[in-house]
C-alpha cells in the first residue's frame, strides 16, 4: 500500500466540558481553602510526616457521618470557647480534621474535599476575621502503603503512617506538582457533591440547625 | 446543591486565583517557584481551573480490564500447574514466555474453555508452531504478539530478513484472519528510555508501518505492549493520548478499531535496593494503567496482581477509564501529550517512515538523547529513586538476583539496537563492588 500522507492531520481539542457541576469553580477557583491551606503549600512548607502513634481515631465506614460527627464536635468546642470569650480565630487555630485512610481513592479524596468545602461554611459563619480559619488542617493515618496516596491526592497537611512509603510518593510519582490533581473530573466531583451534602443534612439535624 | 454555596462564597477566575498565589508566594517568582518543566517539553501549573479547561475526546473501551500473569515457561507441566494456581487466584489472563516451542497439550490442560485470556511471547519465530498453537486454540481469545519490527529493534537484526520476516507474518495472517496475530512492543521504547511523548509517537509510526504493508483490515488485530512508570498522571495521560491519535490515524484509512493495550510495570525504575519498593511502584502503576484505559494489566508476580483484584472488586460497575474524564489537569497533559506525539509521528512519516528512521538510526539516537537526559538527572539526585540514589537504607540486603544483567552482547548487527536500561544499573554496580 502506498505510504499516506498525514501532514493535514490535526487534533481536535474541546473547550467545554461534558457535565459542568455548579459549585466546580467554588472548589476550584479562590478561595484557596477550598482546595488546602495554599495552592503553594507543598512547595512552601513540604508536608509533614509523623510516625504513627497509638492515640485512638474513630473508625467511620461512611464519610458522611465521619464528617458530620466532626463537624458536631467542632461546633461545640468553638461555641465553648466563644463563651470563654476566646475569639472565633483562636478558637479554630487548634483544630484539624483527624482521619483513617482505608477506602479506594476517589471516596477518600471526595471525603477531603467535602471537608474542606463544609469547614469553610460552618466557620464562615461564625464570621472569622483571618480568612486562614475558613481553611480546614487535614492529618491522616494510613495503614498500608498505597493509602498514602490517597492523602496526598487528598492534599492533607500531614501524614501519620509506621512505613517511611509516603517518601516514595513524593519523590517518584510526581504527584505532588499540582494541586488537588483530580479537580474536575466528573466522577470525583460527583462523589464530592453527594458526601458533602449528605453530611451536611445530619450536621444539621443533629444540631437542630436551620 | 445551588445556593448552598453560592449564598456565602463567590466563584473565582484562574486569574484571581493566580493572583491569590502570588499574594502567597510573598515576592518569590510565581513560574520559578510553582511551574514544573518536565522533559516531554511540557510545564506543569500548580493549579488547573475550569476557565482554561481542554479535553480530547478519547475512545474509551467498554470492557472492563484483564488481569494478567505472566509466566517463563519452564517445563510444561509445573508452568501449567502455575498457570492453574493463577486462575484460581483470580487471574482471569496469562502471558506465557517461551523460547522454543512447547507442547500445548500438557500447557493448556484444564485452562480451556474458561474465558481465559492467553498472550504469547515467543522468542523465535515458526510459521508452523504458530499455525498448530492458532489451531489448538481457535475457540479461545489468544494474542500472539508477534512484532517483526520491535524484534529488528531490539535485537539489531531480522529473525531471518526484512524479506522473510514479513513473508512469514504475511503467511500466519493469512491462515488466521481472525487471530491477533500482531504486536506493537512499545515497552522497548520505554524500558530504554524514551519519554511519553516519544513513546506514543514512535507506537503510531510502527504501527504505521504494518498498516502500510497490510492494509487496515489487520488494525483491529494489533495488541499495543506498554511499559508503564511511576510518574502517576503521566502515564494515565499516555495511554490516554495514545487512543486518541491511533483513531485519528486509523480514521484516515476509514477505518474504526479499539487500540488493544496491554500494561506491564517498566523496568526504568526497579532497583535491587529494596524489593518492597519496587512491590509499591508496581502497585502504583497498575492504577496509571487502569485509570489510562488499559486492557490488560499484566504482572509477574501474584503478589502485586492481588491488589489489582481487589481494586477492580472496589471498582463494582465503575470504568476507571471514565473516572479520569473531565479531570483538568489529565485532560491538559493528554492534550498537550497528543500534540507534541502527533508531531513527532508526522515527522517520521515525512521522513519516510519508521522503519527508515531506525535504519538511519535517528530514533536510536532520540531515545538515547532523553535517556541521557535522565541519567543525568538520576546520578544529580533530581529524578529519584528512593532507596537507590535518595534515603538509602543500609540495613535493607541487596538482592542481586531480582534482575538479570541486561546482555549486551556486541556482535554484528544491520541498525543499532535499541537496549532497555535501568536507572540505577550503575549505582547497584558501584555498591555490589565495594560489597565485595
Amino acid at each position: 500500500m502506498k505510504r499516506k500522507d498525514f501532514s493535514k492531520l490535526k487534533i481536535e481539542v474541546q473547550n467545554s466540558k461534558d457535565k459542568h457541576f455548579e459549585y466546580e469553580d467554588y472548589i476550584a477557583g479562590a478561595p484557596p481553602f477550598l482546595r488546602g491551606i495554599h495552592t503553594t503549600m507543598y512547595i512552601q512548607t513540604p508536608f509533614k510526616t509523623t510516625n504513627l502513634n497509638n492515640t485512638p481515631i474513630s473508625e467511620n465506614n461512611f464519610s458522611e457521618i465521619e464528617l458530620a460527627n466532626f463537624l458536631t464536635e467542632s461546633f461545640n468546642t468553638i461555641k465553648n470557647s466563644l463563651q470563654e470569650n476566646i475569639s472565633i480565630d483562636k478558637a479554630v487555630s487548634k483544630i484539624y480534621f483527624q482521619t483513617i485512610i482505608d477506602k479506594n481513592q476517589f471516596d477518600e479524596i471526595a471525603k477531603f474535599r467535602a471537608a474542606r468545602l463544609l469547614w469553610a461554611k460552618m466557620i464562615n459563619g461564625f464570621n472569622p476575621k483571618k480568612q486562614e480559619s475558613l481553611a480546614l488542617k487535614i492529618a491522616s493515618v494510613i495503614n498500608t502503603s498505597e493509602h498514602a496516596l490517597s492523602a496526598i491526592l487528598g492534599g492533607c497537611q500531614s501524614l501519620a503512617s509506621n512505613e517511611t512509603t509516603h517518601l516514595f510518593f513524593e519523590e517518584e510519582t510526581g504527584i505532588l506538582n499540582t494541586i488537588d490533581p483530580w479537580a474536575g473530573s466528573t466522577y470525583l466531583e460527583k462523589r464530592t457533591e453527594e458526601i458533602t451534602n449528605k453530611a451536611w443534612a445530619i450536621f444539621k439535624k443533629e444540631n437542630k440547625l436551620n | 446543591m445551588g445556593d448552598f454555596i453560592t449564598n456565602e462564597f463567590e466563584t473565582s477566575s484562574a486569574a484571581a486565583w493566580k493572583q491569590k498565589i502570588q499574594f502567597e508566594l510573598n515576592g518569590a517568582d510565581f513560574n520559578e517557584t510553582l511551574l514544573t518543566k518536565t522533559n516531554e517539553g511540557i510545564t506543569i501549573k500548580p493549579f488547573y481551573h475550569s476557565d482554561d479547561f481542554v479535553k480530547l475526546n478519547i475512545p474509551t473501551s467498554k470492557e472492563s480490564f484483564k488481569i494478567c500473569n505472566k509466566i517463563i515457561i519452564t517445563s510444561e507441566n509445573e508452568t501449567n500447574l502455575n498457570a492453574i494456581s493463577a486462575i484460581n487466584k483470580g487471574v482471569n489472563s496469562l502471558k506465557f514466555e517461551a523460547s522454543k516451542p512447547f507442547n500445548p497439550d500438557v500447557l493448556f490442560k484444564n485452562l480451556l474453555n474458561k474465558n481465559i485470556v492467553f498472550h504469547f511471547q515467543l522468542r523465535f519465530i515458526s510459521e508452523e508452531f504458530i499455525n498448530k498453537i492458532a489451531k489448538f486454540l481457535k475457540n479461545e481469545t489468544v494474542f500472539f504478539n508477534i512484532d517483526i519490527i520491535g524484534n529488528l529493534a531490539k535485537t539489531g537484526n531480522w529473525y531471518t530478513s526484512l524479506n522473510n520476516d514479513f513473508k512469514s507474518i504475511e503467511n500466519i495472517i493469512q491462515l488466521n484472519l481472525n487471530s491477533n496475530i500482531l504486536s506493537v512492543n512499545v515497552n522497548l521504547y520505554q524500558n530504554a528510555g524514551a519519554n511519553t511523548v516519544q513513546q506514543v509517537a514512535y507506537a503510531l509510526a510502527h504501527a504505521n508501518e504494518y498498516l502500510t504493508r497490510f492494509g487496515e483490515k489487520i488494525a483491529n488485530h494489533i495488541q499495543f505492549n506498554f511499559a508503564t512508570g511511576s510518574n502517576y498522571f503521566f502515564e494515565i495521560a499516555k495511554i490516554r493520548a495514545f487512543r486518541y491519535l491511533w483513531n485519528l490515524i486509523l480514521n484516515e484509512y476509514n477505518c474504526k478499531a479499539e487500540a488493544k493495550i496491554f500494561s506491564e510495570p517498566s523496568l526504568r525504575n526497579k532497583t535491587i535496593f529494596d524489593l518492597d519498593r519496587n512491590l509499591l511502584r508496581i502497585n502504583t502503576e497498575n492504577l496509571s494503567a487502569a485509570f489510562g484505559g488499559a486492557n490488560t494489566i499484566s504482572n509477574n508476580t501474584l503478589d502485586t496482581l492481588n491488589k489489582v483484584i481487589h481494586f477492580k472488586k472496589d471498582l463494582g460497575s465503575n470504568n476507571p477509564q471514565e473516572m479520569v474524564n473531565d479531570s483538568y489537569f489529565i485532560e491538559s497533559i493528554t492534550k498537550q501529550i497528543a500534540e507534541k506525539a502527533l508531531l513527532i509521528f508526522k515527522e517520521i512519516e515525512k521522513s519516510g517512515g519508521f522503519l527508515n528512521q531506525l535504519k538511519e538510526g535517528t530514533i536510536q539516537r532520540k531515545i538515547t538523547e532523553n535517556t541521557k537526559k535522565e541519567q543525568v538527572q538520576f546520578n544529580n539526585s533530581e529524578l529519584v529513586l528512593v532507596g537507590a540514589n535518595k534515603y538509602k537504607n543500609n540495613n535493607k540486603t541487596i538482592d542481586s538476583k531480582s534482575f538479570k544483567t541486561i546482555e549486551r552482547k556486541k556482535h554484528k548487527t544491520l541498525i543499532i539496537p535499541i537496549i532497555p536500561k535501568r536507572l540505577s544499573e550503575k549505582l547497584e554496580q558501584k555498591q555490589l563492588k565495594n560489597e565485595a
